[in-house]
């Protein structure tokens, strides 16, 4: 499986700021100073040597993560990043006579589906959409959010083709003979889904707004068993600890939670994701660190690694 | 009494009731600890006694902090002492150790109510 991910942040789209660029400039000219740049070679070298915050961006589009297993393409929510994602795919060669994307929506807040309409293969009748989702009314959803106040195309005119797979009676969903996606209910306002998917007997989990509060043994019991012993573990980690304990209840896990939850179910990697759309690159990287240090004081032996979720971030499983 | 894998003494001290754990303070306790004390910070003020306390992951620690909340909200006062550097580095990188009253002794502990 290669996992992409093309929309990290949650709530709202947070593109940087003209002032957060000039911070950014600013530091890297002042960490250059005195660095051979002569060539091209230094330069890259230079900047990979960085962090991340400074180098580059962690990203601001809503959430989307692709997950290609052999021909079959899963896309894992329609945030804003689903539209970098479309323009990616339709200059592929594979999909110059169209294709079939499977979708699974966590659910439909905004932030999940907004770039459903500036998903470039939608205008395109070769392309075929499948969306699966526990809500039954997931057609009138996504419906309701192309009527004619908010966008200029209804759903039902768009070319692509597109069908509707119910799944709440249906907890394992085998889309070829060695790719199956079972889902979960969490913990949220309105309710959400985390997905797992496993390919050739590896697995990966999708688990955003996700509030793991008031979790009692069965819960727990039930989600590390689910999820036992995955390769990645994608994690609501939305809050700084201090900020969560006053935002209890909004449907959103912090860091620190996200760390308990990846060694609970042995988890082999933990990217964090849904960054909250009012910290900076620095604070993600800052509370990434927190999150170390956490790790290696409640589980020393522990070999799970932390990644905090980027644009552009790839896992081959 | 047993609470999944942490045992709770209660004792009568002064103005305060003492509670002793030992064992672990894992992530699916949390709403039975929660629980358990959330009626005791009502009654009276508590100190609780975590020098058996191996091991405490972060949802012992918002537990502690909607303990605290309760017993603010009714005049009351939670105390901890005796915690292990382990369990005090957690509470720390949560950044809410300043929530929290806590103490090395129980006779410091005593001496906060
Ligand atoms: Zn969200
Ligand atoms: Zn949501």
């Amino acid at each position: 499986m290669i996992v992409k991910f093309w929309g990290v942040r949650g709530s709202t789209p947070t593109p940087l700021s003209p002032a957060e660029f000039q911070v950014k400039i600013k530091k890297l000219l002042t960490l250059s100073n005195k660095v051979d740049l002569s060539n091209d070679e230094k330069v890259d070298n230079f900047l990979n040597n960085l962090p991340l915050s400074i180098r580059s961006i962690y990203g601001g589009n809503t959430p989307c993560v692709s997950v290609e297993a052999d021909d079959t393409f899963i896309i894992l929510d329609m945030g804003s990043g689903a539209r970098p994602l479309g323009n990616e795919l339709m200059q592929k060669p594979h999909y110059q006579n169209g294709g079939t994307f499977h979708v699974f929506l966590s659910h439909t807040h905004w932030d999940h589906i907004q770039g459903l309409p500036f998903f470039s293969p939608i205008y395109n009748p070769k392309f075929k959409l499948i969306f699966y989702s526990p809500f039954a009314d997931i057609k009138q959803r996504l419906a309701f959010q192309q009527q004619e106040a908010f966008f200029p195309a209804k759903l039902e005119d768009i070319p692509c083709e597109k069908e509707f797979r119910i799944i709440k009676d249906q907890k394992i969903i085998n889309i070829d003979d060695n790719l199956k996606v079972e889902w979960k209910r969490m913990v949220h306002p309105g309710d959400s889904f985390s997905y797992k998917i496993t390919h050739n007997n590896k697995s990966m989990v999708y688990a955003t707004d996700a509030e793991f509060y008031k979790i009692d043994e069965a819960f727990m019991e039930e989600v590390s068993h689910l999820w036992k012993g995955a390769e990645l573990l994608i994690f609501d980690a939305q809050y700084t600890p201090e900020e969560y304990i006053n935002k209890i209840s909004w449907g959103h896990s912090s860091t620190i939670m996200s760390v308990d939850i990846a060694l609970q179910s042995e988890s082999k990697r933990l990217v964090l994701f849904h960054h909250e759309p009012a910290y900076s690159d620095e604070l993600i990287e800052n509370t990434l660190s927190r999150a170390e240090e956490y790790l290696a004081t409640i589980a020393p032996d522990s070999s799970l690694k932390i990644i905090p979720a980027y644009e552009g971030l790839v896992f081959e499983i | 009494m047993e609470l999944r894998g942490l045992n709770i003494d209660v004792s009568d001290k002064g103005k305060a009731k003492i509670f002793r754990l030992s064992g672990e303070i894992r992530t699916d306790i949390y709403s039975d600890f929660l629980e358990f004390f959330r009626t005791k910070a009502e009654a009276s003020n508590i100190i609780l006694d975590f020098q058996n306390v191996k091991y405490m992951s972060s949802a012992g620690v918002g537990a502690l902090f909607n303990i605290n909340k309760v017993a603010n909200e009714n005049n009351k006062k939670l105390v901890i002492f005796g915690l292990n550097p382990s369990v005090k580095k957690i509470i720390e990188l949560t950044k809410l150790s300043n929530a929290f009253v806590i103490t090395d002794t129980e006779e410091e502990a005593l001496k906060k109510l």
